[in-house]
């Protein structure tokens, strides 16, 4: 009692114990400590991101401003400019100033560190600005004027001519580049619809350089550049204005005037795969339909994104893939995946929905899985009339990411449609928190969710934009233009596609693009179209090569990636610092180091700033831009320093201030022209000018009449030259001269004219820098400097030379190692020969990689693998293929387990390695090491490939791998191997009964059964039990005693060795028995057989008791001695020999009475007889004797003995037979003294692989009876999979003795034990 | 407007009246002595065959053999073997010697003492016990017509029937008939094998009893909620009637989704399974039954219950399983483990047939495991409540704090036994702890689904709790209690309507138009023979005519039926020229579904079709003008069917009887 009252309690107890733990959570009002539990492998990280948002504030403006923007608040457009110059300057991270215009009348000041002045509108300048602005430009500065407005006060700046009337082209439309006004564009044409109303191209002078032109008028100027001084003017000739998309357009014109001064760009490019993975429809529809008849969904899992995979991996994109779940714009719960899951596919190991299998592929190769949302419905306020589903929503992705295990949850968010207002923006941040990055337009309205800046969202500060500029697989003029204009101040290149723009089609169109315009509209197919040679993937692929030789540095990124990189390039704040000549953008507070940057560069300082980049230790490449180069720099230090090309050397100071008074002489000269021209004439007076002209004359009549040149006469009329702009017209002089007298000091002049006026282009300064080396082909700095220049593919082989050359004169490794790098990319034969003795060591690190794919490439695999060693980049798998390929593969083992132990994480070494081991035959090895594989794409073929060779494999290996290594086995492989095994060497229980009979009474009949155990060795261990009958014999005429039933059982051991290919398999057995009276009997036995392709043999001995009941009872044994041998004859004839021979040991043989003897002792010493008397004189005579007798059977059949299921088979037969008596009644054996028999007959054989039989019947002609028939059947059936029945028969009609024979067997093979190893 | 589908009523009287014919039976001839009240006839015939029914509806759909008869003759079988009792099994020459002798003697006793005409049907002979018997039977049958009637009325709010989710539904439930259980999916459907069998044996269509399922799975729970309070409790019939009408009336308390009350919630089904299994769990002499028919009870409905719901296996059962284990009574610890290792048992089987299911299919059984865990379609969204959610859960949990400690004063005090509350108290609490923990295999929706199971379970053992400590004072008045009970039914009713008219108002009509479709199929089904008809409706219907009817869809209708018409009619008397080109031939009747162009503006996929109103029209008048006879067959505002009569007086079930 006491004890229950204590149990309850305690009880009782417990429940307090529980209670005040609930409530005590309970009296929380949040739980969120809580929250943070997880069980299970919860993934909690999926919400937290990757790392944090680093806020910042818009820059303030600048008091040391690079660029200064005179604005009139009063001006929608000049507002505008003013403020996409300004953000272009947030991007660049350039100091900007802004002014309104009224401030800038009443200062007229400019900061000493200003390159570049914007006016949108000149006529709202008070006329002091003019002088100002020229005297700005006219020492270097240059003044950007985006709008074409009549401003007679300008015309000298602008580059018009004195007699301009200010005319309006009022047909030109559209830009065309005749420059690559925006990298890769040259010759392109944009906006051709779009009038401009700019400047008539007669108003302009000969000195203004056209940038561009009109689309529709190539005469027509668009974009001019009018040189003063050491300065220029920019101006964009139109009165139309520019919006979001052309920034970068604007900041080209903005740029030729910041040369030499670096702007970091974030360098991030990301493709997202917009609708994909999404569910999949069996739809057929054009294009397609003619090009592949596929359905919409075997084309996207077939052929689409096996192709975006492959472009993937060509060039290292790893996309965003924005997953969407459903199509059916459902706005009311429950939101269900069946449309998710309707379309299934089989893989080898399971069947999967084919939108999972896309994500699990997407995710294997690398890519970022982003959401798209739940559906296809814009997280708008008006489609989703209650916000609150949009949670519920989101709540089913989250769990299918979560039961799918699709890993963090997504960070990148593509708005369907691209539409989301801010209902939509708040909604989505509380229902999928993980997201950080909004994909949505750059361009667009910003209430519908476009328009979005590289910032924090205007509508929730909790998401980073990074929105996409453009999309499709054909990308036209148009979009090129705005991909390049955002990506000069941004380095970023945003672009979408879908698996199904190939069907938006016009055909189609009314259905599908919903208010957009067409992703297809030229009806093109994916890889080959019905009517035009272009197709969409061949485009867009050809795009991408364009994309990344115009920028080699391009980055791809995924969306998560590339989201995070531009929000910590837009938190990022740079210093601009000039000093010493040098210009330095250094980071303020850095957080990280290494940094890309743009950098715009003419062709005149083009020399200086590489030598500086160089100094700097960056890497660097550049792309043609203007009329200059646009170079793309990677540092890894977070600042650049180039030159300063505003810097001015005293020598420089002094030549501008003579500049200057040429300008204002110019312009005060212009002034007067257009007061003439306005009051009808040219003033034609001799003046300044006209006297300079004639001065000049002179001394170009001078120096062409003197042969060898003077280089201060040349010196001093290049000057001159220089100040009209004539430069090209001197570099002709000279080149003429040259030409006429060409000598050594002649042509070395060009170095010093290039000192002074620069040479005109590229193309002449290789032509002269040729020649200077011509003359002095030893001098190693103008080698080098050759080769700084022009290291390029049009002069390949003069560089060839230049650096043998260089590397003769100074065989150091550095010039040794510029030559092989050049004679590789250019001549790889000749790079073959010249390393083929050159011995690889760490000082040739660098260009090792080149050197070791030149090898490879070239098949020669071990100078490869040698040289490989001092090459960091080329990974383990690669070797060991070469090694491979080498012939090597035995070496590799040590170099695979040193490796493995390292980096255990590279299974595809593994793989290879296995597949190593796999044809050096090793195949346990092969199999371990593939066993040890995880689920990788490739284990799959390996797998495949082990598990179809496995079965050919030894049955220990095959155990083995059971045992230990059943991983890797197909479920049907390993059940047929288990299945095999198990029938082959599977203990078995095995039971007989057979039964003998004299004509139709049954003389002897056996039941045995057996356990039969394979060793571990494969020896058989039978042991059985027998049970034996021997019935009476029906000897009618002679009664004898021992002729009586008789029964044994007894007990039997064999063994029997295992079977060797090609080696005989020995047997013995020993057999104890006892009869009804405790006789004991004993049998022994030994043999062989062996198989060996199309012949058998065997041979056994056995003691045994004679099988007759007599013969039991007697106790008479016999020795059975059995040869067989089965060979073929030809082809066709299969022929056997057997042998038969016995001894019988003494016994009691017959019993007849005959009369009166007449010599009692006359038999005795004949044969062992013995007489007894019977009464009235008759004796009976019983024999007593051993016997023997031996037989010979030649058998031959026709038979081929191919595999068939089912053959006829005709066969004849004969033997031959001695023995030492006559026994034919069968008692108490059967042996007959001579006999013959031979004849034939027909066998008819069955096979499949669970049935057998073959039954055969003949006639023969015998000397002992005349006549016989004979039939035989032989049945086997494997009834189960492990049980087999069996049954022999053999029938004799004759009318002699003669003995039938049936035999009944079951035999059961039992389950295999595999041990496993310790 | 309230639809009145006669075969949803239909369906439900009609197993009612099977149920009631079944206690009778089972009162006079099986359970005579034993004086069982409807109540408990219902729970425990529940619990005891329903596990084994749905084990053989199982087993026969898996080997190809599911039909009603081989159900009723296997389960008759087990049945029998039940009745019997496995131990008379191994002497039944004996048994049935005794026991007929025993009915004969009984019998030929009361021939002999002339007993009047009645007393051949009557039951009880208890005074006492027979009107307790009767209150019992007359509560348990309000409730559940209560329930029903307040679950119905939910129908005009209803966003299930016909979307998407249904026909899907629909369709699982046709695929039964064609020995399908995991047809596409790998889930958990024996809630619609349940769906299929009421179909069968209630002889209405599939879709009908898809519609009314999960009001009779909350009509079930209702009276089972009735059933544990009155059985745990010692309070008889206030806290267990207050606890089944707050199931059943109160929805601005409760996180039901009232959008998608008419969707079945194997959740729902698989606690009625559940919930009894609980009972017993705490209280095995409920039971009475012997250990072998205890373990074989408990193990065929852990298999039905991981049949119905994995969730409820997995999550559910188990913690219950453990708490209750710590507080029930040393005596039936037993059969506390018995339970177990039916519990472990069923574990084994069914890991065994998903195994195999999912090696069937090719799937993996632990992403089958967790999408079943996790439902992807399940959400909480419970607009009705006039209290947040988390609120309404903090006051349970008061309630049951103060419960707790009331409990614990009426053990320590009055020495009484109050384990079953306990034990329901901490693993509600424990229920409440679990949604605040992140785990990718706990979907948090469900818990708060079968919270609001739960939630009335816990206001009728606070009741109870309540109604122990005022009978102190208030036990004279004990006889007053049917009283008491019938002012409950009153008083929530009328409390129900007009305080919850407000909530409920708010919430948004839901479409007509599919009402009106399936009222349209419902009155087709009952006049119709089956195959004798053609319907021509949107292609989403077609699941409806599987196994039933021949199916048309309006493209076909509009452009290829006229020319079918005129062919078919022009070699009418050629028998052999349909035999050899069946394309011609045309079902007897076509009822062509034709949707109102100007009814109220709709967004269901139905809706969509009333543009082709006029086309239709146009069609049905061409027919009728080549002399076809057409009948308005269904005529309300928004839907009209026509009956396009081609063989008059061979497709009407009326055209056979009269």
């Amino acid at each position: 009692m006491k004890m229950s009252i204590t149990r309850k309690y305690l009880t009782y107890s417990l429940a307090i114990a529980c209670s005040v733990f609930m409530l005590s959570c309970e009296g929380l009002d949040d739980w969120s400590d809580l929250k943070s539990i997880e069980l299970f492998n919860g993934k909690g990280d999926a919400a937290k991101g990757k790392g944090g948002f680093k806020r910042y504030e818009e820059p303030i403006m600048s008091t040391n401003a690079v660029i200064e923007s005179v604005y009139d608040p009063a001006s929608r457009f000049s507002k505008s400019y003013n403020s996409h110059i300004r953000k272009v300057c947030d991007y660049t991270k350039i100091p900007f100033h802004a002014m309104p215009i009224t401030q800038w009348n009443s200062t007229l000041r400019i900061n000493p560190a200003t390159r570049v002045i914007v006016v949108y509108d000149t006529k709202k300048l008070n006329d002091a600005s003019v002088d100002v602005l020229l005297n700005f430009v006219t020492n270097g500065g240059t003044l950007f004027i985006p709008f074409a407005n009549e401003d007679h006060r300008m015309a000298y700046l602008l580059g018009f001519k004195a007699e301009a009337e200010y005319a309006t082209d009022t047909k030109a439309m559209g830009w065309h580049f005749n420059t690559p006004f925006l990298p890769g564009l040259k010759g392109k044409s944009f906006a051709k619809k779009t009038l401009l109303y700019g400047f008539a191209a007669q108003n302009f002078s000969s000195k203004v350089k056209v940038l561009a032109t009109a689309a529709n008028n190539p005469s027509a100027p668009t974009i001019t550049e009018n040189p003063i001084g050491k300065g220029k003017v920019i101006l964009f000739n139109t009165s139309g204005d520019f919006s979001k998309v052309d920034r970068g357009f604007l900041f080209a014109g903005i740029l030729k005037g910041l040369e030499g001064i670096p702007y970091p760009v974030a360098n991030t490019s990301t493709i997202f795969l917009d609708d994909f993975p999404a569910p999949q429809y069996d739809i057929i529809a054009e294009p397609i339909k003619t090009e592949m008849n596929m359905t919409t969904s075997d084309y996207v899992q077939k052929v689409w994104w096996p192709d975006m995979r492959d472009l993937g991996k060509e060039y290292k994109i790893p996309y965003a893939a924005m997953l969407t779940f459903d199509y059916r714009n459902k706005i009311v719960p429950p939101f269900t995946l069946d449309q998710w899951n309707s379309k299934k596919i089989k893989t080898k190991e399971k069947v999967e929905s084919l939108p999972d299998w896309l994500v699990n592929d997407v995710k294997r190769n690398g890519h970022e899985l982003a959401f798209h949302g739940y559906n296809h419905v814009s997280l708008l306020k008006h489609l989703w009339k209650n916000p609150k589903f949009i949670e519920t929503s989101m709540n089913t992705v989250k769990k299918k990411w979560e039961i799918s295990n699709y890993g963090n949850l997504p960070v990148t968010y593509v708005p369907p449609s691209n539409d989301i207002d801010r209902m939509g923006i708040k909604q989505l941040k509380l229902a999928m928190p993980s997201i950080k990055y909004m994909c949505s337009l750059y361009i667009g309205h910003l209430e519908d969710g476009g328009d979005r800046e590289f910032d924090y969202d205007p509508f929730e500060k909790n998401f980073f934009d990074y929105p996409r500029i453009s999309s499709g697989f054909y990308i036209e003029d148009d979009e090129r233009y705005t991909i390049n204009s955002m990506y000069l101040y941004t380095g970023i290149w945003t672009h979408f596609v879908h698996p199904d723009d190939i069907y938006q089609i016009p055909a189609t169109a009314d259905k599908r693009a919903a208010g957009y315009s067409l992703r297809n509209q030229y009806t093109l197919g994916w890889k080959k179209s019905k009517n035009s040679s272009k197709a969409l993937f061949p485009e867009f692929k050809n795009f991408l090569k364009q994309l990344t030789t115009t920028y080699p540095q391009l980055r791809f990124v995924d969306g998560g990636v590339g989201g995070n990189i531009v929000m910590n390039w837009r938190a990022s704040r740079f210093s601009h610092k000039s000093e010493k000549g040098l210009y330095t953008v250094s980071e303020i507070n850095p957080t990280e180091n290494k940094k890309y940057w743009f950098l715009y560069g003419s062709p005149a300082n083009a020399d200086r700033i590489e030598t500086q980049l160089r100094n700097e230790m960056v890497l660097f490449s550049k792309t043609p831009f203007v009329d200059g180069y646009l170079y793309s720099v990677y540092s890894s230090k977070p600042k650049l320093t180039s030159i300063d090309l505003n810097y001015k050397s005293p020598k420089e100071r002094a030549q501008l201030a003579q500049i200057n008074s040429l300008v204002k002489a110019d312009f005060a000269k212009f002034k007067i022209d257009v007061q003439n021209f306005i009051k009808g004439g040219v003033d034609s007076e001799i003046d300044y000018e006209k006297q300079l002209q004639a001065e000049m004359e002179a001394l170009k009549n001078k120096l062409l009449t003197t042969a060898e040149i003077n280089p201060t006469d040349w010196n001093k009329y290049a000057e001159y030259m220089e100040a009209e702009g004539k430069n090209a017209e001197l570099w002709k002089m000279y080149e003429a001269h040259v030409g006429k007298h060409h000598s050594k000091n002649n042509v070395q002049y060009s170095k010093e004219l290039d000192r002074m006026i620069g040479y005109m282009d590229d193309e002449a300064k290789e032509k002269w820098m040729s020649e200077q080396i011509a003359i002095n082909p030893n001098d190693k700095a103008l080698l080098t400097s050759y080769y700084n220049n022009f290291d390029a593919e049009p002069y390949k082989e003069k560089i060839k030379n230049v650096l043998k050359t260089l590397w003769q004169l100074d065989p150091s490794v550095a010039n040794f190692k510029n030559y092989i790098k050049h004679l590789i990319q250019y001549y790889p034969e000749e790079a073959l020969v010249v390393l083929t003795d050159v011995k690889p060591t760490k000082d040739y690190s660098d260009i090792a990689t080149a050197v070791v794919w030149l090898f490879a490439d070239n098949a020669e695999y071990n100078k490869a693998i040698e040289w490989s060693d001092y090459s960091a980049e080329i990974d383990f798998v690669t070797k060991m293929n070469w090694y491979i390929e080498a012939g090597r593969s035995k070496e590799l083992e040590p170099l695979y387990l040193k490796y493995i132990a390292e980096h255990p994480e590279d299974e595809i070494a593994t793989v290879l390695m296995s597949n190593v081991y796999h044809e050096q035959g090793r195949f346990k090895d092969s199999w371990v090491l593939a066993n040890s594989l995880s689920n990788i794409y490739e284990k799959e073929e390996l797998r495949k490939t082990l598990n179809r060779d496995v079965v050919y494999e030894n049955m220990d290996l095959q155990q083995d791998l059971i045992a230990n290594h059943a991983a890797l086995f197909y479920p049907d492989v390993l059940a047929k191997l288990q299945k095999d095994i198990r029938l082959a060497i599977g203990d078995f229980i095995d039971f007989n009964s057979y039964l003998e009979t004299n004509q139709k009474n049954p003389a002897f009949q056996r039941n045995f059964v057996s356990y039969n155990h394979y060793s571990k060795k494969g020896f058989l261990h039978s042991i059985g039990v027998n049970y034996a009958k021997y019935y009476e014999l029906e000897v009618t005429k002679k009664k004898y005693e021992d002729n009586r039933d008789n029964n044994l059982i007894g007990l039997e051991y064999k063994l029997t060795t295992p079977t060797r290919e090609n080696k005989p398999q020995y047997w013995s057995r020993a057999r104890v028995e006892l009869d009804k009276s405790s006789n004991t009997y004993y049998q022994f036995g030994a043999g062989l057989t062996r198989s060996k392709e199309r012949n058998y043999r065997s041979a056994s001995l056995n003691l045994q008791p004679v099988e007759t009941a007599p013969g039991v009872n007697q106790k008479i044994y016999q020795v059975l001695a059995n040869i067989y041998q089965d060979f073929y004859i030809g082809k066709y004839i299969n022929a056997s020999l057997s042998f038969e021979g016995n001894y019988y040991t003494e016994g009691f043989l017959s019993r007849d009475t005959i009369g009166p003897i007449i010599d009692p002792n006359r038999g005795i010493s004949l044969s062992r007889k013995k007489y007894t008397e019977i009464g009235n004189g008759i004796f009976q005579v019983d024999d007593t004797d051993d016997s023997y007798d031996a037989s010979l059977t030649l058998r031959m059949m026709l038979d081929k003995g191919d595999e068939k299921k089912s053959k006829f088979i005709p066969y004849i037969e004969s033997q031959v037979s001695h023995g030492s008596r006559d026994l034919s009644i069968g008692y108490p054996y059967w042996i007959i003294k001579n006999r013959i028999y031979g004849g034939g007959g027909l066998g008819w054989k069955y096979t499949t692989p669970t049935f057998g039989a073959r039954i055969e019947a003949g006639a023969f002609l015998d000397s002992f009876s005349g006549h016989f028939e004979r039939l035989n059947t032989e049945l086997s059936y494997q009834i189960f999979d492990f049980t087999a029945l069996s049954f022999n028969l053999e029938v004799f009609e004759q009318s002699k003795f003669y003995s039938n024979s049936i035999l009944f067997g079951i035999k059961h093979n039992f389950q295999k034990k595999y041990r496993k190893k310790k | 407007m309230m639809f009145l589908t006669s075969s949803i009523l239909l369906g439900f009287i009609r197993l009612c009246v099977i149920l009631l014919f079944l206690f009778y039976l089972n009162r006079k001839f099986v359970n005579v002595s034993n004086h069982v009240h409807f109540l408990d006839f219902i729970i425990m015939n529940w619990f005891r065959y329903i596990g084994v029914m749905v084990v053989v509806i199982f087993a026969l759909v898996e080997s190809d053999a599911y039909n009603l008869f081989n159900c009723f003759f296997i389960f008759t079988i087990l049945f029998g073997i039940d009745i019997i009792g496995i131990d008379n099994l191994k002497n039944p020459k004996h048994f049935f010697r005794t026991r007929i002798r025993e009915g004969l003697l009984t019998f030929l006793r009361n021939i002999e003492n002339k007993k009047s005409f009645w007393f051949w049907f009557s039951l009880d002979k208890n005074y006492q016990r027979k009107k307790n018997n009767v209150f019992i039977l007359i509560l348990t049958v309000l409730i559940g017509a209560i329930t029903f009637l307040s679950r119905y009325y939910f129908i005009i709010y209803d966003n299930y029937s016909l979307s998407d989710a249904w026909i899907y539904d629909l369709n699982k439930v046709i695929q039964f008939d064609n020995q399908y259980w995991f047809t596409y999916e790998l889930a958990t459907d024996a809630e619609l094998a349940i769906v299929n069998f009421y179909g069968k044996i209630t002889d209405v269509s599939p879709e009908i009893a898809l519609q009314v399922i999960a009001i009779l799975e909350s009509t079930l729970l209702a009276v089972i909620i009735f059933w544990i309070i009155n059985k745990l409790t010692p309070s008889k019939f206030i806290a267990p009637t207050i606890a089944a009408l707050f199931f059943s009336l109160v929805y601005v308390l409760t996180p039901l989704n009232v959008y998608f009350l008419l969707k079945g919630n194997p959740t729902f089904m698989a606690l009625t399974f559940a919930l009894p299994a609980f009972a017993f769990y705490i209280k095995p002499t409920l039971l009475k039954l012997s250990r072998t028919r205890f373990f074989f009870s408990f193990l065929f409905i852990f298999i039905t219950i991981g049949l119905t719901d994995l969730f409820t296996y997995c999550i559910l059962i188990p913690p219950f399983l453990i708490i209750a284990l710590m507080f029930t009574k040393m005596k039936f610890k037993r059969h506390n483990f018995f339970t177990l290792a039916a519990y472990l048992t069923a574990t084994i089987l069914l890991y065994a047939i998903y195994s195999y299911a999912c090696y069937y299919q090719r799937a993996d059984l632990l992403e089958y495991m967790q999408n079943n865990l996790l439902s992807v379609s399940s959400y909480t969204y419970v607009p009705q409540l006039i209290l947040p959610y988390s609120e309404i859960i903090r006051y349970a949990q008061y309630t049951t704090g103060i419960g707790f400690i009331l409990t614990l004063l009426l053990v320590i005090i009055r020495k009484e036994n109050w384990r079953a509350t306990i034990i329901f108290f901490v693993y509600f609490n424990f229920l409440i702890l679990l949604t605040f923990i992140k785990s990718e295999w706990l979907d948090i929706d469900m818990l708060n689904n079968s919270i609001s199971v739960f939630l009335p379970i816990m206001i009728g053992l606070n009741l109870a709790i309540v109604m122990r400590i005022l009978n102190f004072g208030l036990y004279r008045w004990k006889r007053f209690s049917p009283v008491t009970v019938a002012a409950i039914f009153v008083v929530m009713i009328y409390a129900s309507f007009f305080y919850q008219q407000k909530n409920i108002n708010a919430l948004t009509v839901s479409d007509q138009t599919p009402k009106h479709i399936l009222n349209a199929y419902d009155k087709i089904s009952q006049t119709f023979f089956k195959h004798s008809y053609c319907v021509v409706n949107d292609p989403a219907a077609q699941v409806i005519s599987n196994n039933s009817h021949f199916f048309m869809n309006y493209d076909f209708f509009l452009n290829d039926y006229p020319k079918i018409d005129s062919i078919n009619t022009k070699h009418l008397k050629e028998p052999n020229f349909l035999v050899k080109n069946p394309q011609y031939s045309i079902s007897k009747s076509v009822l062509v579904f034709v949707l109102n162009n100007n009814a109220v503006e709709e967004s269901n996929i139905f809706a969509a079709n009333k543009q082709l109103q006029q086309q239709l029209i146009n069609n049905i008048k061409l027919l009728e003008k080549r002399g076809r006879k057409v009948n308005l067959f269904y005529n309300t505002d928004i839907l009209k069917v026509y009956e396009i009569v081609n063989a008059p007086g061979e497709s009407k079930l009326s055209d056979l009887i009269f």
